[in-house]
């Protein structure tokens, strides 16, 4: 059973430019428990699709869908107030960077609190404060009660993320999305989070959305991933599969280009990926990927490939690879 | 120019670095580099890694003397840094930084960023200037069209071509690389890091390269330098450091990599706590507070960096084998 259910995301931005189409094509489903990791190099869309999903795309952004389903909710048809009210509580979400994340002018307590007592009134203030602590405890902070006190700037960058955690977490959502949660922390530390983040999903039967430009990571946390290449999927499936046998020449070329020790002996040579990633300006008529693609053909120039999510190894590619 | 008949003669050496900075507010100094030494040769690449507060990009300052030491000599060519023309010594070392995008001039062209280190270092007129800019700009993959573009008009990894082209327009010897590919997308890093295999061939450049992506360093490294807390962990050529880590804090940093493996490892648990509190530096060995394997002497004893009998490998450790 589908936690969420995205078919036919778009997004497009108004501005002095022109329009902007960020986000083309997102077709995926996220399984209760499950995590899914979304990956794609920078420009194709994956934060923007999650700023949809939850509404909290600016002003000057539209987006539509052929279908937006949440835990048997329709969002499409949601109210705006209603939706409000799930975000935060039932979709919960996690930034890329902690200390632009926090509000610099509020202790921890503060920012802990502000998301219980919007999405339960009722409670009193020893209550707000004793499920502080507890979350605090719960990720893993030491002297939880000393560090409700503490501003932002006092934490390090992994307390800090450690903070977020807990104030996703604090109205036990469904569905978490991380969008790239440990980029800008060090790699002890990064594991420390994904670790923890995989553990209390694990824990609390919660679904989970990474997102990031790190394959590695994907690997190690996520049952399923898709690939996102210019603001469309073009691939998806176990991530084990998808990783290690790759069908779209995109996910090939990717995997191809990271230093890996028993793939590419120092030293050597690494595959690149002749072109750039295209510009949310350009328009490509038929596959997005044909121009830097060393399969295209003249089909792939004229057509856009069929990505069908019913398929167990869905990709986006006439001539996927075996 | 020496040719290749001189790979592996000694270029850079430096010996016992220390930089400490006095934190006036809390009346204390903290040491950020303490007690460095290592060399570095013709057409070889020295890896530094280590988690951001570890001291590397301070200790790059320090080598490119844009910080002064507190103790210790660095030595170019076998002359001390002090003995050095300063013109010939930013002709011989140059440095490529992190943020591609902080580190152009917005207001300025990408052939008048990339002539500048030529026209303040040289005698060379500006017309001969503009020449070895356009030459070198091509070099690194940016033909005529981009000459006369701002910065703001190229991509991520175009900028960091230019950062590249202005580092290896005075001809030098040695280039470091802090952090070249962090901000890059996957497939641009490895257009990147191959640029700079193949000038490294061309110039018989040597490079010192830090970063925090561990399989770039293994796959551009001839030797490693692990640093934690300002001081060095372990120290060895790649192979040894890659296959073998001695240091267990080199483990951890191995074990927390992630990668795509085709067969399962178990994985090791993640490394507990986080880097000290350089104003309250723990007694005894630094890393003894997140280290699995403390003991008692770890405590009390600063372990010394020490040869371990069977190779090249220098390990900061009471109890590594």
């Amino acid at each position: 059973m589908a936690l969420l259910e995205v078919q036919q995301l778009e997004v497009e931005f108004q501005t002095n430019f022109g329009k902007v189409h960020a986000v083309k094509d997102f077709t995926f489903n996220v399984a209760e428990g499950d995590t899914l990791g979304v990956v794609g190099e920078s420009g194709s869309g994956k934060s923007i699709a999650s700023l949809a999903l939850i509404d909290l795309l600016p002003n000057n952004a539209t987006w539509r869908a052929q279908h937006l389903n949440f835990h048997r909710t329709d969002l499409l048809t949601l109210h705006r107030k209603r939706l409000a009210r799930l975000r935060g509580a039932e979709i919960a979400m996690i930034f890329q960077n902690p200390m632009s994340s926090l509000d610099p002018c509020f202790t921890v307590s503060a920012q802990l609190q502000e998301t219980l007592k919007v999405h339960q009134p009722q409670a009193s203030r020893a209550a707000y404060r004793t499920k502080a602590i507890e979350l605090l405890q719960q990720v893993g902070i030491p002297a939880a009660e000393k560090r409700l006190r503490s501003y932002p700037h006092e934490l390090s960058g992994g307390m800090a993320q450690r903070v977020m955690v807990a104030i996703a977490l604090a109205c036990q959502p469904k569905l978490l999305i991380a969008d790239e949660p440990t980029t800008a922390l060090d790699v002890t530390i990064s594991r420390q989070i994904l670790d923890l983040l995989t553990e209390l999903q694990q824990k609390k039967a919660m679904s989970m959305l990474l997102i990031t430009h790190d394959l590695n990571v994907v690997f190690e946390h996520c049952n399923t991933i898709i690939v996102v290449y210019a603001g469309e999927t073009v691939e998806s499936g176990n991530t084990r599969e998808v990783l290690l046998q790759p069908r779209h020449p995109y996910t090939k070329a990717l995997l191809a280009a990271l230093p890996e020790a028993e793939r590419t002996p120092r030293g050597t040579e690494l595959a690149t990926i002749d072109g750039n990633v295209p510009s949310v300006y350009d328009n490509i008529r038929g596959c997005a990927f044909h121009p830097r693609c060393q399969y295209a053909d003249d089909l792939c120039r004229r057509q856009k490939p069929h990505y069908d999510l019913t398929q167990e190894r869905p990709v986006k590619c006439h001539y996927p690879l075996t | 120019m020496p040719l290749s008949a001189d790979i592996g003669t000694t270029l850079l050496e430096a010996r016992h670095l220390v930089k400490r900075y006095a934190h006036v507010r809390r009346g204390k100094e903290i040491t950020v580099v303490n007690d460095v030494s290592f060399t570095l040769a013709r057409q070889r690449t020295l890896g530094i890694i280590g988690e951001s507060g570890c001291g590397k990009s301070t200790l790059a300052k320090m080598l490119m003397q844009i910080e002064k030491l507190n103790a210790g000599e660095l030595y170019l060519h076998a002359k001390p840094y002090a003995e050095l023309d300063p013109t010939e010594f930013r002709h011989s070392i140059q440095m490529i930084f992190q943020d591609c995008y902080g580190s152009l001039n917005p207001r300025r062209k990408a052939i008048d960023i990339v002539s500048e280190p030529l026209r303040v270092n040289s005698q060379l007129s500006a017309q001969e200037c503009r020449q070895r800019a356009q030459e070198v700009l091509t070099q690194v993959g940016l033909t005529s069209v981009y000459w006369h573009r701002f910065p703001h008009m190229f991509s991520g990894g175009q900028r960091q071509r230019i950062g590249i082209a202005r580092a290896i327009i005075t001809r030098p010897q040695i280039v470091i690389c802090d952090e070249p590919v962090s901000a890059l997308d996957i497939s641009v890093q490895a257009q990147i890091i191959n640029l700079l295999m193949s000038l490294q061939k061309k110039y018989q450049l040597s490079y010192i390269l830090i970063s925090h992506d561990l399989a770039v360093v293994h796959h551009i490294s001839d030797d490693i330098l692990v640093m934690y807390f300002g001081k060095v962990a372990e120290y060895g050529g790649a192979a040894q450091v890659f296959a073998r880590p001695r240091h267990p804090y080199t483990q951890a940093l191995l074990d927390s990599t992630a990668r795509i493996a085709t067969e399962d490892k178990p994985k090791q648990p993640a490394l507990r706590g986080e880097l000290p509190s350089p104003f309250d530096p723990p007694r005894g060995c630094a890393f003894h507070t997140r280290c699995p394997r403390a003991q008692q002497l770890c405590r009390e004893q600063v372990p010394a960096l020490r040869h371990l009998d069977d190779t090249d490998t220098q390990v900061a450790c009471h109890f590594a084998e």
